[in-house]
């Protein structure tokens, strides 16, 4: 695992919902942070839990975490807003037009609270800070499951979006050729439909919106086609985080085929909350126990009873889970797989060092 | 035929991983059991409901067996079926998705899956109860607050008639029942604290009840006959039973501490229901699982406390 943080400049963490995806995009900014790593942590979780874990306010621009490592380990949480704003700034021909772009209508609801506008403004973010060389690692933590994955559409989804024969029907119809005239005449009644689907208003302003956003079309091209690069470049990795579950491993199943059908190579997997490994010792020969015991556990056979059948129940539950991550890792084919064990609760830095340690070893022990 | 004390429409929220499609699925076979026709809904594309019921869920609702439907609202069918729907015309709605510019937009645009999954879910009536899978909390919350959300830019027209029809359905506890789902665990408490303020403040809308599932069971014995047994077993050299009744006392110091950690849950002065965690999970199980939530949430109180109803 220090080998792969070694060589890694984004580390991108997919999973179900639940698993800790979050801790262990934090541990492992710790882990990289140990190797003398420059690394910053991008959380796009909602719910704000790698700043309680990490113990800082979060927002869009870095914050340092104050960790004893040779390297520095700086955290960001995704704000939507903030992140567009920073692309309109870059792309705006002038600041008139910049405030044209922040007061339209369209744009405020865009970059509100809006899924789809979180995984745009991920992407903005990426690039800017490859682009600016910020950091030698970014740790990026994903929400959950489908909405994780389609994420990674959102530069392709805009590239296309921002394709000439796309963007320009919208825009101006072009009736100059045999094709636009075409386009032109079929269009129409497509036209139409759509007008009467979004209604005139919201029409006339969606219209508005795209004309505001063709003036800014090709820092959008080059950003977009970047970050769908970036994605696939070989010190890009994608590690799979779960819960030994087996609904949570149906769920990683899935992510994990979406992600190779996208041609994102998965680097990893990562078992969060593994739970202590506990042996099946067999029934209970009760009348035996009570005879060790002595009179004075008589009355306790119901107890000795359900103690057995709780460890018994414990022993399966291991066994199914750790059966079910061997084969899925091998079904998988990815060599790097690690455990972490259960914690009473992962809400602090310590703990989260605690899973640095489990994920790459203690910092003073061997690399 | 309807259940009379459930609401039409069930609506299954909360963290990741937490079970709602085990919920989900548990209330829709119960449903079934008490004659009902119940649907089970999936929000999103996941494996969890496929895994569950070993079915794949599409378009439009299919017979899953024991009594119950199940549909998708993911993927283009949902857009499709809102399209038709406002254009008066499935054959016009086909050539929108299929144009490329127009399908491209709808695409790229926000909020077009979720309008579209409000709306096609409101339009269900054939069923009763609709059982609904619902996402992650936060892109659940959006649903609420999808009317309120595209107002700037949809205060009029088709769609914010249609978002004004369906937002009132979905916050009218008569029509619809929001469950949020927990786990024990200090993160999910947390962020089930911040949903209920969010859903509230923005959404207009308090979940009916708190799910607390996954719960470690209650210990077999009192405290103090365990450490007085596992003193034995030391003295008398059992090892085994020393062992068994370990792994007790290791349970019950994390039953206190999910105690512990749900204690904040009682400010928001929404009924809290525990679950405990289910090793085995078929569907006679799912069906006892999903009669116990349908008795404690949707049937009067009995005598003891209506706030806490715990798993008998």
């Amino acid at each position: 695992m220090n080998q792969f943080l070694g060589g890694a400049a984004l580390v991108v963490c997919v999973g179900p919902g639940g698993v800790g995806k979050t801790s262990v995009a934090a541990a492992l900014g710790i882990a990289a942070a140990r190797g003398g790593r420059r690394v910053c942590v991008l959380t796009v979780d909602p719910a704000r839990r790698l700043a309680a874990a990490l113990g800082i306010g979060l927002d869009n621009r870095p914050t340092r975490v104050p960790i004893d490592a040779p390297g520095e380990l700086w955290a960001a949480m995704l704000d939507a807003s903030a992140s567009f704003g920073g692309m309109v700034d870059r792309n705006a021909p002038t600041a008139e037009f910049q405030q044209t772009v922040y007061d339209d209508p369209m744009y405020r609801v865009a970059v509100g609270s809006l899924s789809r506008s979180h995984a745009y403004a991920a992407m903005e973010w990426l690039y800017d800070a490859f682009a600016r060389e910020a950091y030698d690692l970014v740790v990026l933590d994903t929400p959950p499951a489908s909405v994780g994955v389609e994420m990674f559409d959102a530069p392709s989804r805009m590239l296309e979006m921002l394709e000439p024969e796309v963007f320009g029907w919208f825009i101006q119809p072009r009736r100059d050729t045999i094709v636009g005239r075409v386009l032109a005449r079929g269009g129409s009644l497509v036209r139409k439909a759509i007008e009467a689907l979004l209604g005139e208003g919201p029409w006339a302003r969606l219209i508005t919106f795209l004309g505001l956003l063709a003036q800014m079309q090709p820092g959008f091209v080059e950003r977009s086609a970047a970050m769908s690069a970036r994605l696939r470049r070989p010190d890009t990795k994608f590690v799979l985080v779960s819960r030994p579950e087996s609904l949570a491993l149906a769920d990683l199943a899935q992510i994990a085929q979406a992600l190779t059908e996208r041609g994102l190579p998965i680097a990893a997997t990562v078992w969060n909350r593994v739970p202590a490994t506990v042996d099946d010792p067999g029934s209970l020969d009760l009348d035996a126990a009570l005879r060790v015991l002595g009179s004075a556990a008589a009355e306790s056979g119901e107890l000795l009873q359900a103690a057995r059948e709780a460890r018994r129940s414990a022993a399966r539950e291991h066994q199914a889970a750790s059966a079910a991550t061997t084969a899925f890792a091998a079904r998988l084919g990815v060599t790097i797989s690690v455990s972490v064990p259960e914690l009473a609760a992962m809400i602090d830095l310590a703990d989260l060092e605690r899973i640095a340690d489990a994920l790459v070893g203690p910092m003073a022990g061997p690399a | 035929m309807s259940i009379p004390a459930w609401p039409r429409r069930v609506l299954i929220t909360g963290k990741g991983g937490v079970g709602k499609s085990t919920i989900a699925t548990a209330l829709a076979l119960a449903a079934a059991r008490m004659g009902a026709r119940p649907l089970l809904v999936e929000a999103s594309a996941r494996a969890s409901l496929r895994t569950l019921l070993g079915v794949e869920l599409g378009g439009t609702p299919v017979p899953l067996g024991d009594g119950i439907d199940g549909m998708s609202l993911a993927g283009e069918s949902a857009v499709l079926a809102l399209a038709a729907d406002l254009l008066h015309s499935r054959r016009l709605a086909k050539l929108l998705l299929g144009h490329r510019a127009t399908s491209t937009l709808l695409r790229a645009m926000p909020a077009v899956a979720e309008v579209a999954a409000v709306h096609v879910l409101t339009q269900l009536t054939e069923h009763a109860p609709v059982v609904v899978d619902l996402e992650a909390t936060g892109h659940a919350r959006m649903w609420f607050e999808l009317r309120d959300t595209l107002a700037p830019v949809m205060n009029r027209g088709p769609i914010a008639e249609l978002l004004a029809r369906s937002h009132a359905q979905l916050v009218d506890p008569k029509c619809t029942g929001l469950l949020l789902v927990t786990r024990p665990e200090s993160l999910a408490v947390s962020e089930a604290l911040e949903s209920c303020t969010e859903l509230q403040r923005r959404g207009g809308v308090m979940p009916r009840a708190i799910l607390v599932n996954a719960t470690t069971p209650s210990e077999p014995a009192p405290p103090d006959q365990v450490a007085r047994v596992l003193r034995l077993a030391r003295e008398h050299g059992a090892g085994e039973i020393v062992r068994d009744l370990e792994l007790v006392e290791r349970r019950a110091v994390l039953a206190a501490h999910e105690r512990e950690v749900t204690a904040p849950l009682w400010d928001t002065g929404v009924p809290i229901l525990w679950l405990p965690r289910l090793p085995v999970v078929d569907r006679t199980g799912l069906a006892t699982l999903g009669s116990h939530i349908s008795r404690a949430l949707f049937e009067p109180p009995a005598a003891g406390d209506p706030q806490v109803v715990g798993w008998t």
